[in-house]
């Protein structure tokens, strides 16, 4: 799945909230987006995606310009899930998909939802209801994946299977993931490739060995020290 | 506070002898509320889920407008109604005026902007969450207004209830078109203003409590399809 952003821009009140231009994604890849809050890495998903409206935005999927729903998913930083339960909710990410009830099974107990398929959820803690999210998003093994923070509200367990995931879906669909994390450990752990984001624009971007020896940019330093300092 | 309690026992004897006259106008409040309801919301709620999913340049004004409505004085829907249907108005011909079609259409109009208002104020709170969460899954748009609208189901019972509440209480347009005639168009709320008029406490007393029991009733009974949740919530969580 080839990627190439030729410009995704935003501004709210002349203040730029997104400013990337003429950027080209590796194709299947995991592509791990870091930076600090506000650095505009939600707005820069869901301006791939065409969730947000009020975005500049010029961007190639596959050498398209329209985005078809059919070409990606992409899972939001507010976890929504429906007053259904939690395998109705992800069976909602089936559309189309072939051996849909094999899937299903194999999800819920990949992430240990199997006693949880019946309960509304409604009932289910923050970090249950990530995972059906996230479970609902990646059921559809649609070529592109755009995740944003979709493991913050879980435990180290869940997260682990969640990466472990990710990284079986790349290598055996080929699927490209594009996910915004605040964990540096994460993005340097699973992803192909780094972008660090500060005040709307892309400061450093690479393999995850460049961004931790090579990062040049002050203030993509300033963030990676900061985490190191919080991390000795 | 002998004209209280002389009222209260007069209630009980006419509540329980199974007066005709109260009967019919039990019958005929229920016919008109329930009818005016059941309109007001067959019309309110597409059109409130209609303007709360979609964006458009007058949805604001449209939305103020609204809600201002749901303070429309009854009189002047009543008025309105009037004039429609009196012998000169455009709808004369019908000789609507004085009769049940007539109430109900008074309470359709006072109602609407309740459904159509609180309707919106439902959708409002969840749509951007669903219409993203839809689009992120690529869901039609037919699929996103499914699960929007059963999402927001209990907010549109609370909509109804509201109406009800309205409808039922309402007296200055339903006593303007409808005459307040015996055994035609006399309705609990005008039956109260009558009997007090004329200084049958007992039985505008006896009509207050029917009229209180009928409002607790279908309020209660909303209520609990609202609480189901919650009971499923407490069953499942034991």
């Amino acid at each position: 799945m080839n990627v190439v952003v030729h410009q995704a821009k935003k501004t709210i009140l002349s203040k730029t909230i997104l400013d990337v231009s003429d950027l080209v994604l590796p194709d299947h890849a995991i592509i791990m987006v870091i930076g600090p809050n506000g650095a505009g890495k939600s707005t820069f998903l869901r301006t791939i995606s065409g969730i947000d409206k009020e975005s500049l935005r010029d961007i190639e999927i596959d050498h398209k310009k329209i985005i078809q729903s059919d070409i990606l998913n992409h899972m939001v930083q507010q976890t929504y899930l429906f007053d259904l339960s939690v395998e109705e909710n992800l069976r909602l990410g089936g559309k189309g998909v072939e051996k849909l009830d094999e899937k299903v099974e194999e999800l819920l107990t990949k992430l240990d939802l199997l006693t949880l398929r019946n309960e509304k959820c409604r009932n289910l803690s923050g970090g249950e209801a990530q995972k059906v999210a996230f479970a609902r998003i990646i059921l559809s093994e649609k070529p592109l994946i755009l995740l944003d923070e979709p493991t913050s509200a879980m435990d180290v367990k869940a997260t682990k299977r969640c990466e472990e995931l990710i990284v079986e879906l790349n290598r055996r669909l080929g699927i490209t993931f594009i996910m915004t994390t605040h964990n540096p450990s994460q993005a340097l752990r699973i992803g192909h490739h780094i972008l660090i984001m500060d005040q709307g624009k892309i400061v450093e971007a690479g393999t995850p060995t460049h961004i931790q020896n090579e990062a040049l940019d002050p203030a993509a330093q300033s963030y990676l020290e900061n985490w190191r300092v919080a991390h000795a | 506070m002998d004209g209280l309690r002389e009222g209260m026992a007069e209630a009980i004897r006419l509540i329980l002898g199974f007066d005709p006259e109260i009967l019919k106008i039990i019958g005929l409040t229920l016919l008109v509320t329930l009818s005016s309801t059941f309109f007001a919301s067959i019309l309110g709620i597409p059109l409130g889920s209609w303007i709360g999913f979609t964006s458009f340049r007058a949805k604001r004004p449209i939305v103020r407008s609204l809600n201002a409505l749901m303070g429309l004085p009854p009189v002047v829907a009543g008025l309105v109604v009037y004039l429609l249907l009196t012998r000169k108005g455009p709808l004369g011909t019908y000789g609507l005026l004085f009769t049940v079609p007539a109430m109900i259409l008074a309470q359709i109009l006072i109602v609407t902007p309740i459904v159509a208002s609180l309707t919106i104020s439902g959708i409002h709170m969840k749509v951007k969450a669903v219409k993203e969460t839809c689009m992120g899954l690529g869901l039609s748009k037919v699929r996103t207004i499914q699960l929007l609208l059963y999402e927001c189901r209990y907010p549109m019972l609370s909509a109804i209830a509201a109406g009800f509440g309205r409808a039922i209480a309402e007296v200055g347009a339903i006593m303007m078109v409808g005459g307040n005639i015996q055994y035609k168009t006399r309705v609990l709320t005008t039956a109260i203003v009558l009997e007090t008029g004329k200084g049958n406490y007992g039985k505008a007393l006896a009509l207050g409590i029917v009229l209180l029991l009928i409002a607790f009733i279908v309020n209660w009974g909303i209520g609990l399809l609202q609480e189901r949740g919650n009971h499923e919530r407490r069953r499942t969580s034991s």
